[in-house]
């Protein structure tokens, strides 16, 4: 039990470490691939991206994947 | 700047009657309080203004401005969450956030339950909220899949509900405490309710399953440029009148859910009320240069009835309205 729960919160944060190496990737150049609207959007538009990036970097990663299928 | 007013409000008073009332508590337990007490008030009112919105459109204007509420919550929760951590966590030698989950570990107790790691949960849940509370994320994560995790508010308030209650038995608060959660309960339980129960008066829901057409409305139920709301095989449906035509689309706003058959149409297209995304009601398309599109549906008219064909069209496929005698 304890050390489940030690392995599950370990994986958590390589989870999170992941988020945010994507994170400095998807906002400079990631995120014109997903969303032509962003080309050109102010920096400080992207930084708000950060944070989403960061948690939700499989759904990003399943988003681009699938757009470059089409 | 309302919003910030009233934490700033708060967080004073509050700190003001804790010092008169508990001179001896120190500096980081009650900004502990105040901060989860602060988050948990606004999410009563945020899960409020839903229903209001609903039974009162004067209540709108909360509710367009509901994202920064959220936001603003999810702050608050992160300082008390963040705080408890640092002060009853972080002093050993193990991983703070283990410590949340390992210091107490009679998950198999119901009033010894580890009332933190339901918090530290609702806490994970606020958090994907806020950080996808962008319109970005709406378009880029889609539609069903960004409201699918904006429902999640509600397993949040469930968790935090717990965490907040188990949290007062473990510490012995006292009984106006108690009342008060119970008080704020029955509030946000009973507005969502009374909302249910007047659309369900509305619009009663039609079973549409297997059938190819299906009776919707009558025609003179509809006001000129307006909608009639209907649930067909479990999703709401807007019927416009307008011009002489009728013509139907999915209720769901692509921009953030608002009701379409709430609002008008305006220069040939559905205006949502919420924020004004406008679609035709032909296609279901906004024109262009946005993309918007939402489903469209075939009706047909028998006398004064209309019916309709339950089964969707993809988003964005023109349907010839149809014309009224
Ligand atoms: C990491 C996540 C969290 C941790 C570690 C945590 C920890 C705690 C602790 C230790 C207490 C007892 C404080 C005391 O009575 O002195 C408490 C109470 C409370 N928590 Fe949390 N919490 C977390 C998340 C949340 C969230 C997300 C909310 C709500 C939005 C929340 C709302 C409350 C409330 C309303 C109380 C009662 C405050 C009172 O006793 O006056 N907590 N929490
Ligand atoms: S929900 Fe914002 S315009 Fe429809």
């Amino acid at each position: 039990m304890e050390q489940s729960i030690s392995i599950l919160i370990d994986a958590l944060g390589v989870y999170m470490f992941i988020g945010l190496l994507f994170a400095f990737w998807f906002v400079t150049v990631g995120v014109k691939k997903l969303d032509v609207g962003a080309q050109g959007t102010p920096w400080h538009f992207k930084l708000i991206l950060v944070p989403g990036s960061i948690l939700l970097w499989p759904v990003l990663t399943w988003k681009l994947m699938a757009k470059n299928h089409e | 700047m309302g919003i910030l007013a009233f934490v700033l409000g708060f967080t004073l008073l509050f700190f003001i009657g804790h010092i008169v009332l508990h001179p001896n508590a120190t500096f980081e337990t009650i900004l502990i309080r105040n901060f989860g007490l602060l988050a948990f008030l606004l999410l009563h009112v945020i899960l409020i203004t839903g229903p209001l919105a609903r039974l009162n459109n004067k209540f709108l204007i909360i509710l367009y401005n509901r994202r920064h509420l959220g936001v603003t919550m999810f702050l608050m929760a992160l300082i008390h969450g963040a705080f408890s951590i640092m002060n009853f966590h972080s002093l050993g030698d193990i991983n703070p956030v283990k410590s949340v989950f390992l210091s107490n570990l009679r998950y198999d107790s119901l009033i010894h339950f580890p009332f933190q790691v339901l918090g530290f949960t609702a806490l994970v849940v606020l958090a994907l909220m806020a950080v996808t509370s962008h319109d970005f994320w709406l378009k880029n994560l889609g539609p069903k899949l960004w409201k699918a995790l904006h429902m999640m508010v509600y397993i949040a308030y469930a968790l935090i509900l717990l965490h907040v209650v188990l949290g007062a038995v473990q510490n012995e608060s006292s009984p106006v405490f108690f009342g008060s959660i119970l008080i704020g309960f029955i509030t946000v339980a009973s507005f969502h309710l009374i909302a249910a129960f007047r659309e369900k008066t509305v619009d009663m829901p039609i079973d549409g399953t297997g059938a190819d057409f299906v009776k919707a409305c009558m025609v003179s139920e509809i006001k000129e440029n307006r909608a009639k709301i209907i649930t067909v095989s479990g999703e709401r449906v807007a019927i416009f009148k307008y011009d002489g035509k009728l013509s139907a689309v999915n209720n769901f706003c692509r921009h953030q859910g608002g009701p379409l058959g709430e609002g008008k149409i305006v220069d040939g297209c559905i205006t949502c009320p919420w924020h004004g995304y406008q679609y035709l009601p032909e296609n279901g398309q906004s024109p262009p240069p946005f993309t918007e599109k939402v489903e469209t549906y075939q009706l047909k008219l028998d006398g004064d009835e209309v019916w309709i064909d339950p089964r969707p069209f993809p988003e964005g496929t023109a349907v010839a309205p149809i014309e009224i005698a």
